[in-house]
């Protein structure tokens, strides 16, 4: 019996015009909406690209290995399976610059196509399942119990042998049928715009798209089940309806957005940022006061001009090298024969220096090199741990919160399980993070293994020049569907307990429901 | 008999369930923005305002010693002044850029013998090249009045409005009124009227709860100008309701059952509000190809130095004081370079600029776009005071230029050559003579750059009305 009512169902909700209209609406959105995602996509694959060749054409030019390795570069590449869910990937950023004395603190943007376009906010196949078949599964359980009943059809049906359950399982079956059918239809489009735009130059996770469907489906069900909750608690159908769009209002449009609007006026980040660094700025004076003493201590004489060391500061480190004195105090070809082209003369410390000074020079110079980039790589882990390690956990803090309440409502849990699932979520950036940080350890780790500090290449590349060929590489962290979903683990589990009460509900109060 | 017809519609709404949870709504939502707004982010942003106009007023005020030295080197960087009004209309400001920076790029400058040569101070524009620290939530819609009233509102209408005709035709009321000799119009402008009215109720309610929140907690204060805004946002808010109000009778006209009148209600909203709104980025033209790309500009500048022979020229080294052949010859160098990298620097602006603006004008043929437009601009906010505030630095660039040059040439020691220190006169100018940047933030400029907005949505909400009339006008009411 259940089949035929569902079988009853699914062919009247399919014949009627809020189901075509619904689903050329879910079509036109889904259409439009993964046509800009892809757009966006491909600008930000293609900005990504040319700053991964520009790195490794810099690569190329091989200098002293201090340089080398103040510049060394990491990439999150944009992720494909943003155009399906693109949780809070466009905000992320794609480039981490580290080095032994610099902790990443945040991955910065890619030059983007046209940056004045962040003021836009386009639409995923998930903000079109929320929000537009959101809506069209409340309309369809609205209709379920009051609507029929207003019809009059609810009681002719139940004027046979024909248990209750039975009658709202079957309503259910059929009603989700043509939803699914909506939502396949949508992904369907989405996925044939992915594949006619991105084509074969990208490789799109086809299990992870399943998940995201049938997350969608569960989301829909959980929408549906709510519904026919109010369907039943009500004797009219617009009473429903207008019951419905209330909750719709609340639970889908007002609520996880308050909750971000909230959470984002209400953990301001600026001033700690400025405290952090004040605190970096003061770290570096420190720094520098150490490294005024180790010179005066290691080197007999000065081998640079009237300044050692820029004082500007980087995000998470110490700050960076007055180059060209340590060259200089070597071998400085290139300098003095810039200078004789134009006609002025040679500093004495640039003048060309005979194998035997070289030998004199090049010890305290090594010892000098090993002991202050210990130095540096100490500092670096101070300025991280006291002052950039309590705004990324504020930060981090911020961003639970946002997680833990989004999930009260079915959109914000909904949201947030398909972003875990696609690799957009916050999590999957702070994961990066973390990984640039072990990568950061692995570099020092080889460093000291080789002992590259106290190497003539690493100040100077007139005789020896800088490689990165042995050294650790660094690989974007992967993590498994299994994983993901482990994560996903609250959001997906409060998608079932929208399902079951919206369910329980619903047949608890349909038992008593007077069908005249 | 209108009045009659009013007060009865009135009555009727109030006792609803509907008007109590449209006010619980609007307080509510009301309440949160005007809590958020105080919460610090925004005291903040006013703080670093204050911080950087303090030290730019400064930087000004050094360099005004030396005439030659702010000629050459500019005013340094202009900020944007937050807008207290934020609160109605976010705008998204946070990821637009803050400031222009009007100083020369000191990097680009070489010394060389005696003539240091500065990069000429052009307008640069700025971009966010990190993203706004915001960015620890996903993307979300903010809680403003362009939410609130444009998506809450206008749905509330919807609601008020659905079973307005057809739900009086289902229970038999509508024959009843309308077997007296009662004109329909009288009717339709009852109906219109009172959802208006009632909709405006707990629109002021929660407007007032939002402002004296944020006028005890926030950072505002209560001029003539805020409340100039505040009133013509009103205005609009009105008049965007009035459409959402017409369209609703009108589809209820044209509807036999209310649940019908409502779905087809929802749906037609969902185009209106979410759909075009959010989907316009799509619909973009794509960006055309740029003239030159920065490689191309570097190279430009180099070919410019060898044109001019520049190293040369500055390495001539001359006693005392340069002879105004060689200044003139620099003077040249640098102002070819000025006019190239400036015009190269605006058209880059506008090139991306252009699609912006093109999105801006594809929203704003629904009702939704149009009001969040004349919203954003009201509140001096968003894409709309971004490009006035371009303007502004515009014309802030010609004026500066002609002080100094007027300053200038009151000085009869001076080469009157611009662009290097040793073409200028090296006087001390009084800092308050300095012109300062500043934008035009009356509430008569603003309300006046948005009147053609505001007409619109006039029109709009005319339009809607026409539309209820007629459909009622032929509307069966039995």
């Amino acid at each position: 019996m259940i089949w035929t009512i569902a079988r009853k169902e699914f062919l009247t909700s399919l014949l009627t015009y809020r189901f075509a209209v619904g689903l050329i609406l879910c079509l036109v959105a889904a259409t439009v909406g993964t046509l800009s995602v892809v757009q966006d996509y491909q600008n930000r694959q293609q900005a990504y690209q040319e700053e991964v060749d520009k790195y490794e054409k810099s690569l190329e030019e091989r200098t002293f290995l201090a340089k080398m390795v103040a510049n060394i570069q990491v990439f999150r590449p944009p992720i494909p399976l943003a155009v399906f869910s693109l949780g809070s990937d466009r905000w992320q950023g794609n480039v981490v610059k580290l080095s032994h004395h610099r902790v990443p603190v945040q991955a910065n943007w890619l030059g983007s196509a046209n940056p004045y376009l962040a003021v836009f906010r386009s639409i995923d196949v998930t903000t079109v399942v929320q929000v537009i078949l959101g809506l069209l599964a409340l309309l369809f359980a609205c209709d379920a119990v009051s609507g029929q009943k207003e019809e009059g059809t609810l009681k002719m049906m139940l004027a046979n042998r024909l248990p209750r359950d039975q009658f709202l399982l079957g309503t259910a079956i059929g009603d989700l049928g043509v939803l699914g059918a909506a939502l396949a239809t949508s992904f369907l489009a989405a996925l044939l715009i992915v594949q006619a735009t991105l084509g074969a130059s990208t490789s799109l996770d086809a299990v992870a798209i399943f998940t995201i469907f049938l997350i969608s489906l569960l989301y829909l069900t959980a929408i549906y089940a709510i519904g026919l909750l109010l369907s039943t608690a009500s004797h009219r159908a617009a009473t429903a309806l207008v019951f419905a769009l209330f909750f719709w209002t609340t639970a889908i449009a007002i609520y996880p957005n308050g909750v971000a609007y909230l959470i984002d006026n209400l953990f301001p980040m600026r001033l700690l940022e400025k405290q952090a660094r004040d605190q970096v700025s003061e770290f570096n004076a420190e720094f520098h006061r150490q490294t005024d003493e180790l010179t005066t201590q290691v080197l007999e004489r000065p081998y640079w001009g009237s300044q050692f060391g820029s004082h500007g500061t980087y995000g998470g480190g110490v700050s960076g090298y007055y180059w060209g004195n340590f060259r200089t105090a070597v071998e400085a070809e290139e300098i003095r024969r810039r200078l004789q082209e134009r006609g002025q003369a040679v500093p004495d410390y640039l003048r060309e220096k005979t194998p035997e000074e070289i030998q004199t020079i090049l010890p305290p110079l090594q010892k000098f090199f090993g002991r202050m980039e210990r130095l540096r790589i100490e500092y670096a882990d101070r300025i991280w741990t006291s002052a950039w390690r309590p705004v990324v956990e504020h930060m981090q803090r911020a961003s639970a919160w946002q997680r833990t309440l989004a999930v009260l409502s079915p959109a914000g849990a909904y949201a947030e399980a398909t972003a875990i699932v696609a690799g957009t979520d916050r999590g999957a950036y702070w994961h990066f993070l973390e990984a640039t940080h072990r990568y950061r350890r692995e570099l020092i780790a080889h460093l000291e293994e080789e002992n590259l500090f106290e190497a003539r290449a690493w100040f100077n590349d007139q005789k020896e020049k800088g490689d990165l060929t042995g050294f650790p590489r660094f690989f974007p962290p992967r993590e498994g569907l299994w994983k993901k979903l482990g994560r996903a683990r609250y959001s997906l589990t409060a998608l079932l307990l929208f399902n079951l009460v919206g369910f329980l509900g619903a047949y608890w109060r349909f038992r008593r429901y007077d069908v005249r | 008999m209108l009045f009659y017809f009013l007060r009865r519609e009135l009555l009727d709404h109030l006792l609803s369930l509907r008007f109590v949870l449209a006010m619980l709504l609007s307080i509510g939502l009301m309440t949160l923005n005007g809590v958020t707004f105080s919460g610090g982010k925004f005291q903040e942003r006013i703080n670093r305002y204050i911080a950087n106009q303090q030290r730019a007023d400064e930087l000004l005020s050094e360099r005004a010693e030396d005439l030659a030295m702010l000629g050459v080197r500019g005013p340094g960087s202009l900020y944007k002044k937050p807008s207290q009004l934020v609160f109605c209309a976010s705008g998204r400001d946070d990821f637009l850029p803050a400031r222009i920076m009007a100083n020369s790029q000191s990097s680009q400058s070489g010394s060389w013998g005696q003539i240091t040569l500065w990069a000429p101070w052009i307008l640069h524009y700025d971009q966010l090249s990190e993203p706004p620290l915001s960015g620890i939530v996903s993307d979300f819609i903010d809680i403003d009045w362009v939410f609130i009233i444009g998506f809450i509102f206008s749905l509330m209408a919807v609601l008020f409005t659905f079973d307005g005709i057809c739900g009086e035709r289902q229970t038999g009321t509508l024959q009843l009124v309308l077997s007296g000799a009662v004109p329909r119009s009288a009717v339709l402008g009852g109906k219109f009227l009172s959802v208006l009215l009632i909709l405006f109720v707990p629109l002021a309610i929660g407007t007032l709860v939002d402002l004296l929140i944020a006028g005890l907690f926030g950072p505002i204060s209560f001029t003539l100008e805020i409340l100039g805004k505040i009133a013509a946002i009103f205005v609009a808010a009105l008049l965007y309701l009035a459409f959402f109000v017409g369209l609703g009778l009108a589809v209820s006209s044209c509807c036999a059952r209310s649940s019908s009148s409502l779905v087809v209600l929802v749906l037609v909203w969902g185009v209106l509000v979410i759909l075009i709104p959010n989907t316009t980025p799509g619909m973009l033209a794509p960006l055309e190809t740029p003239t030159f790309d920065w490689q191309t500009r570097e190279k430009k500048i180099e070919d410019l130095r060898e044109k001019y022979a520049i190293h040369e020229l500055v390495n001539t080294n001359p006693d005392g004081r340069p002879p105004v052949e060689l200044v003139a010859a620099l003077s040249a160098f640098t102002e070819e370079w000025r006019r190239f990298d400036e015009s190269f620097q605006d058209r880059e602006f506008e090139r991306n600029w252009q699609q912006v603006e093109q999105s801006r004008r594809l929203n704003r043929v629904t009702p939704y776009g149009l009001f969040q437009d004349v919203l954003e601009s009201l509140a001096d906010t968003g894409s709309a005071r971004h490009h006035r505030f371009v303007q502004a630095a515009r014309a802030y660039r010609t004026t500066f230029r002609r002080f100094i040059q007027a300053e200038d040439a009151r000085d009869p020691d001076s080469y009157h050559l611009p662009g290097l220190l040793e073409g200028l006169s090296r006087r001390e100018v009084p800092p308050e003579a300095v012109p300062r940047f500043s934008e035009d933030l009356s509430a008569q400029a603003t309300i006046l750059s948005t009147l053609s907005g505001l007409l619109l949505l006039a029109l709009f909400a005319l339009i809607a009305f026409m539309a209820a009339h007629l459909a009622f006008l032929r509307a069966r009411i039995a």
